[in-house]
């Protein structure tokens, strides 16, 4: 597969992050901008998972009908941080 | 670690995931890489280390596919001199502002470098940029953590400390201060040995942060 075939099975650009904004109040991405950079490389995403979980490669993500460039696909993937 | 900011970990587990599986299911190399530069730059300059904090998630993960599909991917990039990487301003210019993620006025943007992520993190560590310097203990971590998810490649290893070594010689005055070249020179000496570990190296790297030759009285020294 490649990034014209991935990109194809994306879902419109913008519209997960809409989603994510409208579900958590204040943005992902003005919450990422309000953290510093010591705060952000000191969290700890992994807290509570235990090692079985620490896997990346449960699903693709890339189920979803649209798009047709490299950029929307670089939107897909930086959606989850609005 | 607030409630607020701990809200921050799924949303960058998942832009992880994204990432991590674009690029294996991403035949070629040349894709890959254009990828990974693209969402780096669609990230922002003053966010590469957000991107820093993915390489991290990956590393950090028990993976082993992901690990080595993004070792082979920065190993492709080191080889061809095209890392992914952020921009601070270098130790002469006078940019650093109070607010972190303020834009650099516009008289510094000149004096800006790009680095890759091991260069990023110890100049973030060592040197007054426009961001707050980094903490020790996270630098040592975060190298650490790199360090172990680079040596799933040997051959990013061997590029990318042979690259550091030529660098600290070589760069332009006005990127890396003494400190952060000393640094950089250790970690790449050290890293070139082939029985070397994360931990031997980042030790390396960082007991010797404090000044060797004694300063004369009332001299008071700054790192800068």
């Amino acid at each position: 597969m490649n990034v014209t075939e991935l990109s194809s099975r994306l879902p419109p650009a913008g519209a997960e992050a809409s989603a994510i904004q409208a579900a958590g109040g204040l943005s992902v991405s003005a919450r990422l901008h309000a953290a510093t950079g010591n705060q952000l490389l000191g969290l700890d995403v992994w807290a509570g998972a235990s090692a079985a979980e620490r896997m990346l490669s449960v699903h693709s993500g890339l189920d979803a009908p649209a798009a047709t460039r490299l950029d929307q696909l670089v939107n897909h993937i930086l959606a989850p941080l609005g | 670690m607030s409630v607020e900011l701990q809200t921050l970990a799924e949303p960058l587990l998942e832009t992880t995931r994204r990432l991590v599986a674009a690029l294996q299911q991403e035949a070629s190399v040349e894709l890959r890489l254009a990828l990974a530069k693209r969402v780096v730059r669609q990230l922002g300059d003053e966010a590469y280390p957000v991107f820093l904090k993915m390489l991290l998630i990956v590393a950090e993960s028990e993976d082993a596919a992901a690990k080595q599909c993004v070792a082979d991917l920065l190993a492709a990039a080191a080889q061809r001199m095209d890392l992914p990487s952020g921009p601070l301003s270098g130790w002469g210019s006078s940019c650093r502002s109070t607010a972190e993620d303020a834009p650099f006025p516009a008289g510094s943007m000149n004096r800006r470098r790009l680095l890759g992520p091991i260069e990023y993190l110890t100049v973030w560590y060592c040197q007054q940029t426009q961001r707050p310097m980094l903490d020790k203990a996270l630098y040592a971590d975060a190298m650490r953590k790199l360090l172990a998810l680079f040596e799933l490649n040997p051959q990013l290893r061997t590029f990318y400390a042979s690259k550091l070594g030529a660098e600290v010689g070589t760069e332009l005055e006005g990127t890396y201060t003494r400190d952060t070249r000393d640094i950089l020179g250790r970690l790449a000496q050290r890293w070139q040995q082939a029985d070397s570990t994360p931990d031997e190296v980042v030790q390396a790297v960082i007991r010797g942060t404090a000044p060797v030759a004694p300063m004369p009285a009332g001299w008071i020294v700054h790192q800068l």
